[in-house]
């Protein structure tokens, strides 16, 4: 049944389709109509959301709507095709391999990632302890968000990211969520650790810090990103902490991490500045100066910890490159670029995720 | 020919006895390596939260054989088909193999509705209902045994005394 599947979507790969991984997990229903909407021209569906009793819903950049039995997408909720509870039951049955209890983790954080990258969002009832998300029962929302592989969007910045020949500097990224920090990032910690960013940087021994399984895509104890021949990642851990458990023990050029901002996560980052890392990481803010507004950023910013802020919006599609600017905040890349290339254009893709 | 005659009916009616001697006696055995096997899960899914297509395959190849077959068996449909859930591939099996495990109607109900709850929520309350469905299983290995013990000798007496009597009757 699957080897059938695998067949039947293998077309897809890089065409703007939905990816077979996703597909799979589907009621048939689902799955029919939106086979036949591909058939029929529909691309670069970034979501797909299901919820329990509501009809599902399909989200590309620029439009969005709820997808009919005919394979079309429709701004009428009446015509959608609905997901009763026994279907979402289903579709958790095939993520979680029929063993919820598996997903304990997963369910507290509240999404999962699946082969190739791409992300399962979960909402449902939480269940609350000592002040803490422990899991979720009854769940009643799921959002399938579809991984666009990204070619080279490191490379495309790098010139601007260099603090001198041959030493890339300490970046932030910041934009709001979905516009690419993650994919940035992790296509940043790929090209240095293969050695091939820049032709003046040699390769580098790189450190993630991955505390919500994003970077490296870790689910069920495999890894879904491929971060270069020379990363090390520290899954699951808190970032203060794991920072300097990595400067520590694994004797980092780079370390990379994810969402920071908060006083532990801003002595860590200072500390390894300090002994002399290159720090990658991203914030959640619209711009610098929605950064510097932020109590938990400006500290950040003020400490003058970062070398270069490379901004991102969705102005012209996931991971449009606002600007690169320097410590000081002065702007050195033009804006409104969008390294983005879609895969298939040329050569092979690798992927990567929205957020 | 009339002596070969007897031997065949003397023959048929003691097989007949060995058998449901012998179903008996299997009906304990399977109880048991279920009852085995339920433990082992129990342990996987607490120390590890290991998913059921693995944990089943893990405690299909420690379990002894004759319950072995029904975790391999649910193992192997859980890796072909996980959205369709592992209490109806479990039910499957147990309905498919309750014959060759010479399961009674009362043990197969009893995992039937240990299947109805597998995998469906967190590792605590799957821990309460492997715990359930294992006092229950002990409970009929223990009629089982009792049974067995009982009716084993009986059952084979009756075969070879029963194709005796009839062939000194048809003598």
């Amino acid at each position: 049944m699957a080897q059938r599947e695998d067949r039947q979507w293998s077309w897809e790969d890089g065409s703007g389709a939905v990816p077979g991984v996703i597909l799979r997990l589907l009621p048939e229903r689902v799955r029919t109509a939106l086979s036949v909407g591909v058939s029929r021209g529909l691309r670069d569906v970034e979501e797909i959301r299901v919820r329990r009793d509501q009809p599902v819903q399909i989200c590309a950049p620029g439009w969005e709507g709820f997808l009919t039995v005919q394979g079309r997408v429709t701004r009428r909720p009446a015509e959608g095709i609905v997901t009763p509870a026994a279907e979402v039951m289903h579709i958790l049955q095939g993520l979680s391999q029929s063993s919820l209890y598996a997903l304990e983790e997963e369910l507290r954080r509240g999404y999962l990632t699946l082969p190739g990258g791409h992300r399962v969002g979960i909402a449902g009832r939480a269940v609350v302890a000592g002040g803490r998300v422990q899991s979720q029962v009854d769940i009643t929302g799921l959002n399938f968000r579809v991984a666009r592989p990204v070619l080279g969007v490191s490379r495309a910045l790098a010139p601007w990211l260099l603090d001198a020949p041959g030493k890339p500097a300490s970046v932030l990224v910041l934009s709001p969520p979905q516009c690419g920090k993650t994919t940035l990032l992790r296509d940043l910690a790929h090209h240095l650790s293969a050695g091939i960013w820049h032709p003046t940087v040699p390769p580098l021994k790189v450190a993630v810090v991955d505390e919500r399984s994003e970077l490296a895509g870790t689910f069920q104890g495999r890894r879904h990103h491929d971060l270069g021949p020379r990363t090390d990642v520290l899954d699951g851990c808190p970032k203060a902490e794991g920072m300097m458990m990595m400067v520590r023990s694994m004797s980092p050029d780079v370390l990379v991490t994810d969402e920071v901002g908060g006083e532990a996560d801003i002595a860590a980052l200072m500390e390894a500045v300090g002994s002399g890392v290159t720090v990658l990481a991203s914030a959640h803010a619209a711009g610098l100066k929605e950064a510097s507004g932020r109590p938990a950023l400006r500290p950040l910013l003020e400490g003058r910890i970062f070398h270069r802020y490379v901004v991102l919006s969705r102005r012209q599609g996931p991971m449009t490159v606002e600007g690169v600017f320097d410590g000081a905040g002065r702007r050195l890349k033009s804006e409104g670029t969008s390294p983005v290339q879609r895969a298939g254009s040329d050569g092979r893709p690798r992927a990567g995720s929205p957020g | 020919m009339q002596w070969v005659g007897s031997a065949c009916v003397l023959t048929a009616s003691t097989g007949l006895g060995f058998y449901k001697a012998e179903r008996l006696r299997k009906r304990v055995e399977t109880l048991r390596s279920i009852h085995a096997g339920l433990q082992l899960l129990d342990t996987e899914i607490a120390f590890s939260a290991t998913p059921l297509p693995r944990a089943m395959a893990r405690v299909s190849r420690t379990c002894t054989p004759p319950g072995a077959a029904l975790f391999e068996e649910v193992a192997r449909a859980l890796e072909a088909r996980p959205d369709a859930g592992a209490g109806a591939h479990w039910e499957a099996a147990v309905l498919r193999r309750c014959q060759d495990l010479a399961l009674q109607s009362v043990d197969a109900e009893v995992l039937v509705q240990f299947g109805r709850t597998l995998g469906l929520s967190d590792r605590e309350d799957q821990r309460k209902h492997i715990r359930l469905a294992s006092e229950r299983l002990a409970v009929q290995e223990r009629q089982a045994a009792r049974e067995a013990a009982e009716r084993v000798r009986m059952w084979r007496s009756l075969g070879i005394l029963g194709g005796a009597a009839v062939v000194v009757l048809l003598m």
